[in-house]
């Protein structure tokens, strides 16, 4: 089971074919394959911004009907979570033991690390420094790297 | 692998009997046509996949921004 961070989604949806690609084996398998709502919430500051700058609108407008709808369908395939009790208690865990290391990491990078050692799920991502650091405090951790 | 069966009048078997391939049972027709029909049976990040690439500069740029916005949210700035 896997967990897709922000910046393999972005990849995928620009059509990079080597991720792609290696998406289209992983989802293959038949196993459950999420996103988290941080990563919806971080395309939305991207689609925000343009529509603040008045920059590529009539684009923009498309892409962001076509991502509403295909996170609709994800959302209805239940691929879409969260934070859940379980990981809450990890991620207190993870900010304790990354300030005791004085490890400095995205807050959000260690709200997808909880999420992910909650659920057992495998992490892909294209962010080796971070979650690197955060496995450093928790070794129930699985990622990989993309 | 467990079998059901189903009653089809006349009209609805010409239609799936024209529809289906050779070499293709019955079953593996109606779930082709069912996928083609429900996006909720295909993978809709396979099937959406390339909707941000035509225009590789405004993606750099949000990309570039959701990098700026994560580091500004460090863990260290939690007291």
């Amino acid at each position: 089971m896997f967990l897709l961070d922000t910046n393999i989604i972005i990849a995928i949806l620009r059509g990079k074919q080597e991720i792609v690609k290696k998406y289209q084996r992983i989802s293959s398998k038949s196993q459950p394959i999420y996103l988290t709502t941080y990563t919806i919430t971080e395309i939305y500051i991207g689609f925000e911004d343009q529509e603040y700058k008045q920059q590529n609108l009539e684009k923009l407008n498309i892409q962001k009907k076509l991502f509403d709808k295909m996170i609709n369908f994800l959302e209805a395939q239940k691929r879409i979570i969260s934070l859940d009790l379980e990981g809450a208690k990890i991620l207190g865990k993870l900010l304790y033991q990354l300030k005791i290391k004085g490890n400095i990491i995205p807050f959000i990078d260690a709200i997808i690390a909880a999420i992910g050692i909650s659920r057992n799920l495998t992490i892909i991502t294209s962010d080796k420094n971070h979650f690197n650091a955060i496995k450093t405090v928790n070794d129930k951790l699985v990622v990989e790297f993309w | 692998m467990t079998q059901k069966t189903i009653s089809l009048n006349e009209k609805s078997y010409k239609m799936l009997k024209k529809l289906k391939k050779e070499n293709e049972s019955y079953s593996d027709l109606i779930i082709r046509l069912c996928s083609m029909q429900d996006p909720f049976l295909k993978d809709p990040l396979l099937e959406f996949s390339g909707i941000f690439s035509d225009d590789n500069d405004l993606w750099e740029e949000i990309e570039s921004l959701i990098k700026t916005y994560r580091s500004s949210y460090l863990t260290n700035n939690i007291e």
